[in-house]
């Protein structure tokens, strides 16, 4: 599961251009829509802050996992 | 929350493309919305702000007010610190896009058009009628003609049946800052290139007066990791400006594929970077997006005037845009997969063979021919290219 980290996100919507399956929207924040995601992380690669991750690899960062 | 208005047109997003459009289309006497997902237009401004004025005049006129500084000179580092210096570049400045772009829809306003800040749109459907439906928080918002321009993201577009999502290799992922407290030639940009400093993209300072500059970096996404451009940024400004001071930051991405046809379905346009309408060498976009939304605007209204809002009335903005900038675009991205395959050392060879020659005799054709002598093979591309 792709996450993001309001802090961090900037609202560019590159991550939203890449998505190949329309599971990204801007609304206030960034909205993801986990139905529709097929995790191919390409968001996460062209996220230029940093602010999208793998919801494992973001449990990692913040040592709960 | 259930609000419904109408409108003739609908233009989804207030940057250059969108705001030129509906500049048009409010001309030919049309009830016209604007719908802006921030609080208002122009800042933050996700932009290099550096134009050509050849191409810039070609959509909007000019104003004085708009211009921070003129550029005269380019400087381009190599991967290993040879620069090369380009003189009189062609009227090139610049542009406060946060002052003109307020300027430009506060003078919508004043012609009749309604914008709407705040609403960002949801949802994109074509009614049984023909009619277009945008569903944002605040309500919804109906129109007979739906010029889409929501930039670099364009989402919109794939609720009405396009295609628009990029692969990675076709989006350039950007970080930007403005850095002030710096001793500046005003009138030079520079732009560093290297693996090190910014992967298959380059590195630029743009001066916006003789202390400050707009400076910022592209990675190409497919040699991208996340948040590297943000890093990279941190690490040039860091080294480079020691002890500038740094505001401004924003990331971005810029389409750098070729632009989507067709750029007309039903009554719905593609305008801007939502049409991938980007150079793909140099990743400029505000000369193609005044002019694309110019030309789309122009023809929504004349379709009014004349009665027939359908998808043969506004073909003629495909038209138009396949048979001119459309071709050149086809031309830069296959210019910039041959770039974007040179390494560093590719990169220092033809800057030092560039830099032997005297300063004020180096043109881009200079700069492409030595690229091309180093290289031959490109020669033979090119040449199919461009015959």
């Amino acid at each position: 599961m792709i996450t993001v980290d309001t802090k961090t996100c900037d609202v560019c919507g590159a991550c939203v251009a890449v998505c190949p399956c329309n599971a990204l929207c801007i609304v206030q924040t960034l909205e993801i829509n986990h139905q529709r995601c097929s995790g191919c992380l390409a968001c996460v690669q062209v996220c230029p802050c940093g602010a999208l991750s793998r919801a494992a690899d973001a449990a990692v960062k913040q040592g709960t996992a | 929350m259930t609000d419904t208005r109408g409108f003739d047109i609908i233009v989804v997003g207030a940057g250059p493309a969108g705001i030129t459009a509906a500049t048009a289309a409010v001309k030919g006497g049309r009830p016209v919305c604007l719908l802006e997902r921030r609080p208002h237009a122009g800042a933050p401004v996700r932009c290099g702000e550096g134009i050509g004025l050849k191409g810039f005049a070609l959509g909007l006129e000019m104003r004085p007010e708009w211009v921070l500084t003129p550029i005269k000179n380019a400087r381009l580092v190599s991967p290993s610190g040879i620069a090369v210096t380009i003189k009189g570049i062609p009227e090139s400045f610049i542009i406060d896009r946060d002052k003109m772009e307020r300027d430009l829809v506060d003078e919508l306003v004043a012609a009749g058009a309604t914008f709407a800040p705040n609403s960002p749109v949801t949802k994109a459907q074509r009614l049984p009628d023909g009619t277009y439906a945008c569903t944002t928080p605040s309500g919804e918002y109906r129109s007979r003609c739906l010029i889409i321009a929501d930039g670099v993201e364009s989402r919109v577009a794939r609720d009405l049946g396009w295609q628009t999502s990029l692969r990675v290799e076709d989006v350039e992922t950007c970080a930007i800052a403005r850095v002030s407290g710096l001793s500046l030639n005003a009138e030079t940009i520079e732009m560093f290139l290297g693996a090190a400093r910014a992967p298959s993209g380059y590195v630029w300072v743009f001066p916006r007066s003789s202390t400050e500059a707009n400076v910022g970096l592209g990675v190409l996404g497919s040699r991208s990791t996340a948040g590297k451009a943000r890093l990279l940024l941190r690490q040039f400004i860091a080294t480079r400006f020691p002890g500038a001071t740094v505001s401004h930051e924003h990331c971005g991405g810029v389409p750098m594929g070729t632009w989507t046809s067709p750029l007309v379905r039903g009554g719905a346009m593609l305008v801007g970077d939502a049409a991938r309408q980007v150079n793909a060498v140099a990743g400029a976009g505000i000369a193609y997006s005044l002019i694309a939304g110019k030309s789309a605007g122009t023809v929504a209204a004349q379709a009014f005037v004349n009665g027939v809002l359908d998808e043969s009335a506004l073909r003629e903005y495909h038209d138009t845009w396949a048979s001119h900038y459309g071709k050149q675009q086809h031309r830069s991205y296959a210019l910039k997969q041959m770039i974007v395959s040179y390494d560093d050392a590719m990169l220092d060879t033809i800057a030092r063979t560039l830099s032997r020659e005297k300063p004020g005799k180096i043109s881009y054709l200079k700069l492409f021919l030595t690229a091309f002598s180093k290289h031959p093979i490109l020669m033979f591309k090119a040449y199919k290219l461009f015959r």
